[in-house]
């Protein structure tokens, strides 16, 4: 009697705990399921009038594996959030560190602001602001041309470089934070107890701070890395044609061609990328953390 | 503390920064009150005609009604969903729990433009193309995760002990949610709330690919005007949206130590 009582209840408890999660389930299984969908119409042939005939076939990646250039796109985008990722890092770093030990709060809040207003305004807008100040008529080369360093205007916009900018911009926001919030758990007598014992400030910061803040990095690279692997506004209107990403590569399937199949393949390839780099980035970490102890 | 030449250096590198993330918005800023037809910058002559137009435009004022309807909506679900999730990791262990943190994460971390190919693949099959619900789920998928952390941050704040306390007292569990709970996290809900307003309201890669010509967002007005070539109406709207940022962000500040959020 007692026991099927408190079954009774203990059962109402686990259905009450579910209930808590069911929301945010039925919104990512209604997503798991869109995946699926998705990756059912890569399956699919292209037809130029009706978009896909439900015929299945592995055609659509045989033909992007065969192809060269498209093949060469997954390096290239690789390439290019790699670059972004550690730029990011070593501009974010300093100012990460910076916030953490800066004593006054009111500047640590200012700062906080400011770089959290950029986060919320639409990506669109920022890109808008770079083809401003990188364009032949924008303000760098108008300064420039003012200035009489050059005659003919530099050709900073449409190219890899510009891209680049745009991206560490819209980035750094979050990785500053990242590394922030685990500057910020270091504890200062750690690094007070270093140089009290006679190191100079940079091993310190070396061997003490740089290690603890490992997380920080960690998680505020992946994140970025994982987001400019699938980047293709910064190269759609920063990049002038030269910088082809396989977001940009599946984002023009969709919209222009209309070639639902392939573009579905082309995001499932980016898909798997990702998630393979992610997770060989922890296992990275993994080693290196193992290998400290 | 003595200002050392490394601190100088620190804090000269921080204001670049600054520079570098604000500057971009700063030109739009003033190219929007060009009165010429070319983004030049400074601007020649100063005028509001760009402003006027983009205001008197019709596809504007249909984008922005869309645009916020969508945010309202989403913000809301986002949040409850957030609320729950959060409530729910917080106050019960269970196995498993971290696979569900990454499933529920995976939207928000992964290319934003997944989802929205996703999505679309999946409305077309039940007609649900040029609908909202599309982009309301998408943009839901992509915001709660930030309103779950954001509550769970605060989360530790309310000690339980006040629930237990009410309970005793007799309160019914819903009781407690709503008189005790939830008040007590006010700051963090409105947070979430207006994050995930946000987050909807700019979204571009998500609703680029579920948008049609009768349902259009803001975000995906302004890359269609960009990708057609830019002209300084585009400059107008972004000042709108650099000024409620701006509010965002201050708002946000009252409510909540800003550190908490990320």
């Amino acid at each position: 009697m007692r026991s099927s009582i408190s079954s009774f209840f203990s059962k109402k408890k686990i259905l009450f705990k579910i209930l808590f999660f069911l929301p945010a389930l039925i919104f990512s299984i209604f997503w798991v399921i869109s995946l699926i969908y998705a990756f059912n119409i890569s399956l699919f042939i292209y037809s130029p009038l009706k978009m896909f005939i439900p015929k299945y076939t592995i055609e659509n990646y045989i033909n992007f594996f065969t192809n060269s250039f498209f093949v060469k796109r997954i390096f290239s985008t690789i390439y290019l959030s790699m670059i972004v990722t550690v730029l990011t890092l070593i501009v974010a770093y300093p100012v990460g560190y910076y916030l953490a030990r800066v004593s006054s709060p009111v500047i640590r809040t200012i700062i906080l602001a400011i770089l959290l207003c950029p986060f919320f305004v639409v990506m669109v807008v920022r890109v808008y602001g770079w083809i401003a100040i990188l364009s032949d008529n924008g303000i760098i080369n108008n300064i420039l041309m003012w200035l009489h360093f050059i005659d003919k205007p530099l050709r900073i916009l449409y190219n890899l470089p510009a891209v680049i900018i745009g991206l560490i911009e819209v980035n750094l926001s979050i990785m500053v934070f990242s590394i922030y919030t685990s500057i910020v758990g270091i504890d200062t007598s750690f690094e007070e107890a270093a140089i009290t014992s006679g190191a100079s400030s940079f091993r310190t910061f070396y061997h003490i701070t740089l290690p603890l803040s490992i997380p920080g990095i960690y998680s505020g690279t992946s994140i970025i890395f994982g987001t400019n692997l699938g980047a293709f506004l910064h190269p759609i209107f920063l990049g002038g044609g030269y910088v082809q990403t396989l977001g940009l590569l599946a984002y023009k399937r969709f919209e222009l061609t209309l070639n639902w199949p392939m573009g579905a393949a082309i995001s499932f390839i980016m898909l798997f990328m990702i998630l393979s780099l992610l997770y060989v980035y922890s296992k990275i970490i993994r080693y290196f953390k193992i290998m400290r102890r | 503390m003595r200002i050392t030449s490394k601190k100088r250096i620190l804090s000269i590198f921080i204001i670049l920064v600054i520079l570098f993330l604000i500057g971009p918005l700063f030109i739009v800023m003033g190219i929007s009150f060009n009165s010429g037809t070319i983004m030049a910058f400074p601007p020649k002559g100063f005028s509001f005609y760009w402003y006027r137009k983009i205001l008197e435009s019709n596809s504007m004022k249909s984008a922005f009604k869309m645009s916020f309807i969508t945010a309202t909506i989403s913000a809301f679900i986002a949040t409850i969903i957030g609320f729950l999730t959060a409530y729910g990791m917080d106050r019960h262990r269970f196995k498993g729990k971290s696979i569900i943190e990454t499933l529920f994460s995976a939207p928000m971390m992964l290319p934003h433009m997944i989802t929205g190919v996703s999505l679309l693949t999946l409305s077309q099959q039940f007609r649900l193309i040029g609908t909202i619900f599309p982009i309301l789920i998408g943009h839901v998928l992509i915001s709660f995760p930030f309103c779950t952390r954001i509550i769970s941050s605060s989360l530790p704040a309310v000690d339980p002990s006040y629930e237990e306390a009410a309970k005793i007292s007799g309160a019914t569990t819903f009781q407690t949610l709503t008189q005790i709970t939830i008040p007590l996290l006010k700051p963090a809900i409105i947070s979430s709330a207006l994050f995930s307003f946000v987050i909807s309201f700019t979204d571009t890669s998500v609703a680029l690919f579920l948008t049609t010509e009768s349902i259009n967002t803001i975000p995906v007005l302004l890359f269609q005007y960009l990708y057609s070539g830019a002209d300084p109406g585009i400059a107008a709207i972004s000042v709108l949206f650099i000024i409620m940022a701006v509010v965002i962000v201050y708002t946000l500040s009252r409510l909540i130590k800003l550190e908490l959020a990320i």
